[in-house]
């Protein structure tokens, strides 16, 4: 085969290559520049033959130590490693290859020519990049982090492969002894939720939902941990790690515990007082009858009696509300879409019957099955305490209240207004009205228990209250209780 | 004459229901302070009275249990309980008693109870 045979394969070889081929002088001018070296850097091979590939394609940065690394390859020394250098493309953007370079001498033993083949490794050095970043990233926030942060790999064998420095505050145990003792993490478990962790160990699936573990710390105190885990499988689906976060919830405990007792403590002075008290009311109020049938107490003092007999009345309703409050106070709260005719009409009918001696007329415009809300059984209540205060206001031995409802223009809520004929609310008032309602402070006289109650029950379902005159600018005239409910949605 | 027999811890209580009782002319057969006293003195009398008042959280034995048991012993007895506790309503009646009021009762709801049980069965 001639000499220009070899020259045009070899030339065809190079110009095909899907690597960069570079070829430089002694002097590290450029003698040979394919066409992946045109494609990568935007130069043309006519715009850089026989300059200087140091300041043509070399960061300035980058241009003493490639100059360094060129002079030793022309003594002889053949790089350890693929040196790793960047070039500077036409359109400024810095390129990152990897090279392989041979020298070739000439006849009296000096470097002639020098080749080097590379590699455009940028996107892949991004791709480490970021992944150096995450884990800087990672580390930064598991290191500083309060929660412990760790991976523990159960295949092929059970070790920490990585807990975070908060594990010291959190169990007294430095990360080191973790490393250590793999067995460590099992070892400080409260006796009592072992099986909770062993179980997690046999079958680290059942181990996704956040599980509360009482951990005991080297100091012998025991503290309350709630731990979120992650399983990893590996390609075949073994389970081979779990990596999770285990926070101290001891105080949050403490505080829940408080609660609880508190409000045992409450419940149980609400039934004591609620139990004791009306057996004590019991006791005046059968008394008193007692009186009132008697023929030899004087009549001159009966109203007396009467009306001590309708404070032990009011005491006992008192407890009641003070019962009912309580009640809607700890039930959970679980809303239905529910017709808004029969608690308002049984409510109407318990107000009826708490005034024997009034004669009371409620009006009002609402249908059975007309209009839906989003309640519970606590919505007769609310009905039954704005009506019975207007009833309980309403000075007149014949009382009026009208009930009217419709839908907001939204139609998102039921408005339903309660007017009464009773002596109204002033503006001073109606405020007052409404700081007890929503700072839940109640005061035994007037109306404090029962619109404390409506509040209470409002804000289950999501509602609101307005006060208003059933007049406009003439409060004296009555007063208007609109009530919104959210609207029962099909 | 309507015979009534009163269980309840309170000694207030029996004073004044016997005060009224005697008073309207029933007569009050038996008094007992505790469940199981009641049980004891139910299974002495003879005859049996016509109504018995429970109270429901008595020492020794409460009313629910004391209930249970005089309904196995005469399963004709007509009981009224009387509690200030609402949530023993339906304990209560489960039991056997055939009325139940919440304290505190006014007397004409109390003898509108005893009329309705004694009319009625």
């Amino acid at each position: 085969m001639s000499e220009q045979s070899h020259q045009d394969k070899f030339q065809r070889l190079v110009e095909a290559a899907e690597v960069l081929i570079i070829g430089l002088d002694s002097r590290g001018r450029i003698t040979l520049f394919n066409q992946k070296c045109e494609e990568v850097t935007g130069y043309s091979r006519e715009e850089v033959l026989g300059k200087s590939l140091f300041t043509l394609l070399i960061p300035s940065e980058e241009r003493k130590d490639a100059r360094q690394r060129f002079k030793k390859l022309l003594a002889g020394e053949k790089p350890k490693f693929a040196p790793l250098t960047s070039w500077m493309t036409k359109s400024g953007v810095q390129r990152f290859m990897q090279w392989n370079t041979a020298i070739f001498m000439d006849t009296d033993g000096q470097v002639s020519e020098i080749y080097s083949l590379g590699i455009d490794i940028t996107k892949q050095r991004e791709a480490e990049d970021k992944l150096r970043y995450s884990e800087e990233l990672f580390r930064v926030l598991a290191e500083n982090a309060q929660d412990v942060v760790y991976l523990y790999s159960i295949l092929p064998e059970r070790k920490f492969e990585y807990v975070s420095p908060a594990v010291t505050k959190v169990t007294g145990y430095n990360p080191e002894e973790f490393y250590d003792d793999p067995d460590l993490v099992v070892k400080i478990v409260h006796p009592e939720d072992l099986p909770i962790l062993q179980g997690a160990l046999r079958d680290p699936t059942s181990f996704t939902e956040p599980s509360e573990i009482r951990w005991i710390r080297k100091d012998g105190d025991t503290i309350w941990t709630e731990q979120q885990s992650t399983v990893i499988p590996d390609e075949k689906g073994n389970l081979v790690a779990v990596h999770g976060v285990v926070r101290d919830i001891t105080e949050r405990k403490q505080v829940i515990d408080e609660m609880e007792r508190a409000r045992n403590l409450a419940e149980f002075l609400v039934d004591l007082m609620a139990h004791d008290l009306n057996n004590i009311n019991q006791g005046i109020m059968s008394a008193m009858e007692i009186l009132q049938h008697d023929p030899s107490f004087p009549e001159s003092l009966q109203g007396r009696l009467n009306d001590a007999l309708s404070q032990v009345e009011r005491s006992a309703g008192l407890i009641d509300s003070v019962k009912r409050f309580q009640r809607v106070d700890i039930e959970p709260v679980t809303l239905r879409r529910m017709d808004v005719y029969p608690p308002l009409q049984s409510a109407i009918e318990a107000v009826e019957r708490n005034f024997p001696t009034k004669s009371i007329l409620i009006t009002n415009n609402i249908r059975e099955r007309q209009y839906y809300v989003t309640a519970d059984q606590f919505l007769s209540e609310l009905f039954f305490n704005i009506l019975h205060n207007a009833a309980k206001f309403d000075r007149s031995e014949r009382v009026t209240i009208d009930v009217r409802a419709d839908l907001t223009s939204d139609e998102r809520f039921l408005r339903v207004n309660i007017m009464d004929h009773g002596p109204g609310i002033s503006d001073d008032e109606k405020a007052r009205i409404f700081s007890r309602m929503t700072s839940r402070r109640t005061g035994v006289r007037g109306t404090g228990m029962g619109l404390t109650l409506v509040g209470q029950i409002l804000h289950r379902y999501g509602g609101n209250i307005l006060v208003a005159d059933r007049v406009d600018e003439d409060y004296t005239q009555g007063a208007s209780f609109v009530i919104l409910l959210p609207k029962g949605e099909v | 004459m309507v015979s009534i027999f009163i269980v309840d811890d309170d000694e207030n209580l029996h004073r004044v229901y016997r005060s009224f009782f005697t008073m309207k002319g029933f007569s009050v057969i038996g008094s007992a302070f505790d469940g199981a006293e009641a049980v004891e003195l139910f299974v002495t009398l003879n005859p049996k009275p016509d109504i018995l008042l429970m109270d429901y959280r008595m020492p020794i034995k409460d009313g629910v249990t004391a209930t249970r048991e005089i309904r196995g012993i005469d399963p004709a007895s007509k009981i009224i309980f009387l509690s200030a506790d609402e949530t023993a309503r339906e304990p209560a009646l489960a039991a056997g008693a055939l009325s139940f009021l919440v304290k505190p009762v006014k007397f004409v709801h109390l003898l509108q109870a005893i009329d309705t049980l004694l009319n009625k069965h």
